[in-house]
């Protein structure tokens, strides 16, 4: 009875924004307790986090891409990208774009990308012709593109919760993160011939100039992809290498990064994000262990299957409700509550714990821009100094872009494992 | 927002933190006694520090100082650390089919040591992750009753949290478990203990400093203090 009572209260707090870590922690406690356990059955399953050797990646990933926001990276990628593609047809909307994916995939979508890219690429779009409103939206929703790409956060995270392959996720992830960088370039290209923008044409000698002055930061990508897919290291081992090269590139070669001055300020905070991570993550290894003891995930499942009967009819239940869960809370948590919820229910439907990770993940990345609370809104808001129901007018069009790309992720399996295939081999992973 | 950047920023040079920091170890190392009592001691040193730095209000500030410095420190060194051991790692096994053999334990007790230690700068910086739709819809005084239960809370569950962990570390330490070689596992978990007895201190210090999280309309503090470069493009 009066753990009832108690349930129902942390309930409420969670409701009223209290941190989500001692939320889940007191249910966890509350929960164990109502079976007759002590409270440290919580705390044994918490010390699992120290057992793992994928969670790793999350510091040493989260740490690169501060390091390369705080460096002057952005305007460099900003500057290749830019000669490389600028001639297209829409070719700074486009530039926008792939920038935005690229830092988002090492930032791990937590609002840096807006902060740092938003005024460097803003006024380069306004000043080029492009309609404000259409600048606007393309970098709010652009603030969490990018996300299923590796060696983002929220896929790590998602491997983690899920005990699926790092490895098989991250190919996972790169068609269709490129379908939805196509869907927003197409919209863009069309927006770009009627608002009459400049064209530049090609050149050899800046973008050998831009090459070679970000000749440290462009072969990121390729050393994480191939030395994953060459089977020279593993993500955690891919995530090392990645922080030890980005550290001493920016401190010590660029010297964009005061080791005295300001990486103790980088540190902390990137450690401050981690910590609330981390945090929740532990809090609910010791809940997720009780849930799957009290077999809650096979209740629900019991209850959904009266409804619900066809996969597909489940897969658009799921898109709707993680399209809402994406608006109200932030990634991180949604991944780490609602995955080991979804996960055994999903797999009685038939769908394959990695390409649920796709779906999942593309959700919530919408779910960043969705009004009305959707993060990157008031991110955008706040950097660009507008109204946040502008920004929801401004961000509508390239939503729907991506709720269409959302339904082909969603009911086309094929996109998302046909690379996972290609490189593991087997009909399915 | 003026209290993130507060929050790299401290009043007392690092030479009196220092000292207050020694001062307070010297303390502790004369009264060998139960750890809650070494801890009241520790404290009851840097509040006079802080008193004899800038009079009776200065108290408690300044313990919030040194709990966010030493915690700071402690995690900027831990992180610098965790991507050189890492990278020095990942070199050895891959290019000289070597390793240090107790290198992946330690690293994977560090990620929990950061996880802790941030949990607790996160908790000065009232930045811990939590659904805020409703408390930004409200009025200010319900906002304000809000952010002070919602830091009760907090504060009565690391307690526990604290006191969970604080009788799982002294169960592995009946036992002797070892992590590696001689090291005995208890000098990895105790930061459990130790992580979550620094957010109940951290909370009580927040209430007592009347340091609340504010519900804005605009989630100003989800915005990381990044220096956002300048507007001008690149031309």
């Amino acid at each position: 009875m009066t753990i009832t009572f108690l349930l129902l209260l942390c309930l409420l707090f969670a409701l009223a924004g209290a941190p989500l870590f001692a939320v889940i922690a007191a249910v966890a406690m509350l929960a164990f307790a109502a079976q007759g356990f002590e409270p440290v059955a919580v705390i044994i399953e918490m010390y699992r986090m120290a057992n793992n050797p994928v969670l790793i990646a999350i510091p040493l990933f989260t740490f690169a891409g501060y390091l390369l926001a705080e460096s002057n990276a952005p305007a460099r990628i900003v500057r290749v990208t830019r000669a490389m593609f600028g001639w297209m047809p829409g070719g700074i909307a486009i530039v926008a774009l792939l920038v935005c994916s690229f830092f988002t995939a090492f930032t791990g979508a937590s609002s840096v990308t807006i902060v740092a890219l938003g005024g460097l690429l803003f006024p380069i779009l306004v000043k080029e012709n492009y309609d404000e409103n259409f600048s606007l939206g393309l970098l709010t929703a652009s603030g969490s593109l990018g996300l299923l790409f590796p060696p983002s956060l929220p896929i790590i995270l998602y491997a983690v919760i899920s005990t699926t392959s790092v490895d098989q996720l991250f190919a996972a992830g790169i068609l269709p993160g490129f379908l939805l960088i196509a869907g927003q370039s197409v919209y863009s290209s069309w927006r770009a011939k009627k608002s009459n923008v400049t064209r530049y044409k090609f050149q050899w000698k800046e973008t050998f100039a831009a090459l070679k002055a970000a000749a440290w930061e462009i072969p990121l990508p390729f050393i994480i992809l191939f030395g994953i897919y060459g089977g020279f290291f593993t993500a955690s081992e891919a995530a090392a290498i990645t922080a030890g090269y980005l550290l001493i590139v920016e401190v010590f070669i660029h010297r964009d990064i005061h080791p005295f001055k300001d990486l103790p300020r980088i540190t902390q905070e990137c450690t401050v994000l981690l910590g609330g991570i981390l945090l929740i993550l532990g809090a609910s290894l010791g809940l997720t262990s009780y849930l799957v003891d009290a077999q809650v995930p096979q209740h629900i499942l019991e209850s959904i299957q009266q409804i619900i009967t066809s996969k597909w009819v489940f897969l658009i239940a799921l898109n709707i409700f993680l399209l809402i869960v994406g608006a109200m809370i932030d990634i991180f948590s949604a991944i780490i509550v609602v995955v080991p919820l979804i996960l055994p229910i999903a797999e009685q439907f038939g769908i394959n714990p990695v390409h649920l990770g796709i779906i999942f993940l593309t959700n919530l990345e919408i779910g960043y821009s969705t009004p009305p609370v959707g993060l990157n809104l008031f991110i955008s808001s706040f950097r660009f100094d507008r109204p946040v129901l502008t920004l929801y007018k401004a961000t509508l069009p390239f939503l729907a872009i991506m709720l269409g790309v959302l339904l082909v992720i969603t009911y086309w399996e094929g996109l998302s494992l046909f690379l996972v295939q290609l490189i593991f081999g087997g009909s399915a992973p | 927002m003026a209290d993130l950047k507060a929050s790299f920023t401290y009043k007392t040079s690092i030479t009196f933190r220092l000292i207050a920091l020694l001062s307070s170890l010297a303390v502790v190392m004369l009264v060998p006694s139960s750890p809650p009592i070494q801890i009241g001691a520790m404290l009851l040193v840097w509040m006079i520090n802080g008193i004899i730095y800038n009079g009776w209000k200065f108290s408690i500030a300044f313990i919030d100082e040194m709990v966010s410095w030493i915690t700071a420190v402690s995690v900027s060194t831990i992180i610098v650390g965790m991507v050189l051991l890492a990278f020095l790692q990942v070199i050895l096994r891959d290019f000289f089919n070597t390793g240090i053999m107790w290198a992946d334990v330690v690293l994977r007790h560090m990620v929990l040591w950061t996880g802790m230690l941030g949990g607790v700068l996160a908790t000065r910086q009232m930045r811990h992750i939590g659904i805020d739709l409703f408390p930004r819809l409200v009025g200010k005084t319900l906002k304000k009753v809000i952010s002070i239960s919602g830091n009760i809370f907090v504060l009565v569950v690391a307690y526990y949290l604290m006191r969970a962990s604080a009788s799982f570390v002294e169960v592995e330490r009946q036992f002797r478990s070892m992590l590696f070689n001689d090291i005995p596992s208890w000098w990895g978990e105790i930061i459990l203990p130790i992580g979550f007895g620094m957010i109940a201190l951290q909370m009580v210090l927040n209430i007592l400093l009347g340091r609340f999280k504010e519900y804005e309309t605009v989630p100003v503090r989800e915005i990381s203090t990044i220096s956002a470069q300048s507007g001008e493009g690149i031309e």
